[in-house]
């Protein structure tokens, strides 16, 4: 007899492959994936329209903390607060800041009157430009001079390296939190994906009556076999479309728009100590932001990632999660025969799906900690959480008792599965209790 | 080689209930044989076994002398009774994902749809959406795929139910000629009738047991009525019937109501035609003479009863 799996899983793929929704999704994926990296970035560079803004400062001084920016422009009037606020009806003004005198007490007391809402980037400005002055002010009442404020002043920052085997890296949390939580999304997403379009292929199979026919032809386990496959290799095909597509058009974009990309090499400094002339100072303040830019952050601790072990634990996780709950959620299809029955066998298994994805925020704030351990050899959490913790680089003995924890969960899974499966599929009518599953499950 | 299928004291339990209990049967080689049964009698289940679907809790079938296994699938062609087809693939792509999956190759497979659906006169379905078509149509595309491959041994659950009379003439033409031809039937279904016309042997199932096994003529004389039908030449009157029933009181005399020329005769014991013949033709010229042989839907139903009926006495005899 002739492997007739081979052409099972040819009409699966198929099947699923010129659907219009795979298509619309698989090319629209990757604007999407696209836009996530793009638009970040292109938004930093946007710079928003100047406001102008009226201040009238009846304290007399604290107007000399607001510096006009790129955002706002200040303007300070002489004029009582009512009068100021009808400039508001001509063209001159975006918005008045008033600070009363009660200012120097009472800190709550400022108001801003705008005709459209300010922004909160210059909300935040004002507040720390009149905070710091106010500090100042009460400061100089103690006594205490701008000039020795200014050298006890310590702007304190703690880089973050890996260090393994004499190998030093610049490492950061923030990359790893958010890559973090890309992937375990993404696998989430995926395994969840696919496995319900198993579901979809079995149920469809088995309410259109076909079934009994193909199993006439080839064993039920064949083509169980074969479908779980041909979505195995669907998804492959959407992952791999989407790397490629999603890499042509940031290379795309970045042909076209090279200055958004670009690592800005910050200036080498030398001067040590105190007794900064100006512009050494704002060199100094200049190198310092650039360093904390996002993009340059990001874009360092990026290559310090290792990619093709990243893609290939990737791969590892959503091969094996998906199986096992491919599996799995084949076995329901097979059991019941309406979407409401569905719905009440895929709760349970898909809980610790759920489960793991709201749980990544502490198992990220404590990677080590018990519950991470737990979730993270936990078969059914294992595939998102472990996915979500590589960044954090896992101890080596975890992850490999993971991965063998969920191969043999996708051994029996799959036993089971075969058994429900053969059985289901034949089976029409009132929905199959747990208590007669097991007894499927131990038939011969 | 004579028995194409050889079922022997096959049993197969489900949780709640017995579906097959100890039944053995055989069918000959190019034959075409019934399988017959109320609903829910356990024909699916045979039927289900015979294909290699489900395996016997216990017994054994021999498919042309070996033991039943997967190497038969591609010898077998099923048309379910429950059957369907995939609603958004084309007809002419399903028909070839099947057939492919019966062994056949696509060139193969190709000129075979071509040969059926020209026969069956269909073939502008061929690039048509099974959704599209009405249930008489699926029925039949589902009839090709079941043959398409030249199976030696055909599996027909209910193959006529959703045809007009029209379509279940041509399909049981279709039948008769794949018998010619050399295959073996498996024909399962409630339409007494086609069962009369197609059957050479029968097997008649009720709650897991079988019930009767044999050649359908033979079953129906087994299960005559001794009931003949005679008409004359001329109407025969009243008084003439009156007498004969006096002198032949063995027998039960009728004239038919509307064909004064025609009389019916039954009789409690069997009838030889020899004995019959010279005592009515007193009556006066015989133009036909014929022995009512009782339907195969008459003996289903008194079989079915009358089991129904030995099962409540025997109830009542435990209970005493």
């Amino acid at each position: 007899m002739k492997n007739k799996l081979p052409i099972i899983i040819k009409r699966e793929y198929l099947n699923i492959v010129k659907k219009t929704s795979f298509i619309v999704v698989t090319l629209l994926g990757p604007i999407i994936l696209a836009s996530i990296f793009i638009i970040p970035i292109y938004i930093s560079h946007i710079n928003e329209e100047q406001i102008s803004i009226g201040v009238v400062d009846e304290t007399g001084f604290i107007y000399k903390g607001l510096q006009s920016n790129a955002t706002a422009k200040y303007t300070l009037l002489y004029l009582p607060v009512d009068s100021a606020k009808k400039l508001l009806d001509k063209e001159d003004y975006d918005a008045i800041l008033y600070i009363p005198s009660s200012f120097i007490n009472s800190p709550e007391t400022p108001r801003i009157w705008s005709k459209n809402t300010v922004s909160q980037n210059v909300m935040n400005n004002i507040e720390s430009a009149l905070k710091s002055e106010l500090e100042k002010h009460r400061l100089a009442i103690y006594g205490i001079n701008n000039k020795i404020l200014e050298e006890i002043n310590a702007d304190v920052r703690v880089n973050n390296y890996t260090y393994k085997g004499g190998v030093e890296k610049a490492a950061s949390s923030t990359v790893a939190t958010i890559s973090g939580f890309l992937m375990a999304i993404i696998i989430y997403f995926f395994v969840f994906m696919y496995g319900s379009m198993v579901l979809r292929s079995v149920m469809e199979e088995k309410l259109n009556r076909i079934v009994e026919v193909i199993i006439s032809s080839v064993k039920s386990i064949h083509l169980l076999i074969g479908k779980i496959v041909a979505v195995l290799l669907v998804g492959l095909t959407q992952f791999l479309t989407w790397i490629i597509l999603t890499l042509l058009i940031i290379i795309g974009v970045q042909q076209a728009f090279p200055d958004l990309f670009k690592y800005t090499e910050p200036e080498a400094i030398s001067i040590q100590t105190k007794g900064l002339n100006p512009a050494e100072a704002q060199q100094l303040a200049n190198a310092a932001k650039l360093q904390e830019s996002p993009t340059n952050n990001a874009l360092i601790a990026l290559s310090n990632i290792n990619i093709p072990m990243y893609i290939l634990l990737f791969l590892f996780y959503f091969v094996f999660g998906y199986l096992i709950y491919s599996t799995l959620f084949a076995a329901i299809g097979a059991a019941v025969d309406n979407q409401d029955d569905t719905n009440q066998f895929m709760l349970p298994i898909t809980i610790p799906l759920i489960l793991a994805i709201i749980s990544l925020q502490p198992i990220f704030n404590n990677p080590t900690g018990g519950v991470s351990i737990f979730f993270s050899l936990f078969p059914f959490t294992s595939p998102v959480v472990m996915m979500g913790l590589i960044p954090f680089n896992p101890p080596l003995w975890l992850l490999i008792t993971s991965m063998i924890i969920l191969v043999l969960t996708f051994v029996l899974s799959a036993y089971i599965s075969a058994k429900i499966y053969r059985i289901g599929i034949l089976t029409y009518g009132k929905r199959p209790s747990y208590k007669e599953l097991w007894t499927w499950i131990k038939r011969y | 080689m004579n028995n194409a299928i050889e079922v022997s004291n096959i049993t197969k339990k489900y949780r709640e209930h017995t579906a097959l209990d100890n039944v053995s049967f055989s069918v000959p080689n190019g034959s075409i044989f019934g399988i017959l049964g109320p609903n829910g009698a356990g024909k699916t289940t045979l039927l289900r076994i015979i294909n290699n679907i489900i395996p016997p809790d216990s017994g054994e079938i021999l498919l042309y002398d070996e033991p039943l296994s997967d190497k038969h699938m591609e010898e077998i062609g099923y048309l379910p009774e429950e059957r369907g087809l995939y609603k958004k693939m084309s007809v002419g792509d399903q028909v070839l994902y099947l057939s492919q999956l019966k062994g056949l190759s696509q060139k193969e497979a190709r000129e075979k749809i071509n040969y059926w659906f020209d026969k069956l006169d269909i073939k502008s379905w061929l690039g048509r959406k099974v959704e599209e078509l009405s249930k008489g149509m699926q029925q039949k595309v589902q009839f090709i795929i079941t043959v398409l491959h030249s199976p030696k041994l055909l599996i027909f659950d209910e193959p006529f139910s959703g045809f007009d009379p029209i379509n279940t003439d041509i399909l049981k033409n279709e039948i008769l000629e794949l018998k010619d031809k050399g295959a073996t039937v498996l024909l399962s279904t409630h339409n007494m009738e086609s069962v009369e016309e197609l059957c050479d042997q029968i097997v008649l199932v009720d709650k897991s047991k079988l019930l009767l096994y044999g050649d359908v003529d033979d079953i129906k004389k087994k299960f005559s009525k001794n009931y003949f039908e005679i008409s004359f030449a001329d109407p025969i009157d009243d008084e003439k019937i009156l007498n004969w029933q006096n002198s032949h009181s063995q027998f039960v005399i009728s004239k038919n109501e509307k064909n004064h020329n025609t009389i019916s005769i039954s009789a409690d014991i069997p009838i030889k035609s020899s004995e019959l013949l010279p005592l009515i033709l007193q009556l006066g010229e015989i133009i036909t003479y014929r022995e009512q042989l009782p339907s195969m839907h008459d003996i289903f139903v008194s079989v079915v009863q009358q089991k129904e009926v030995n099962n409540y006495e025997k109830q009542i005899t435990n209970n005493n």
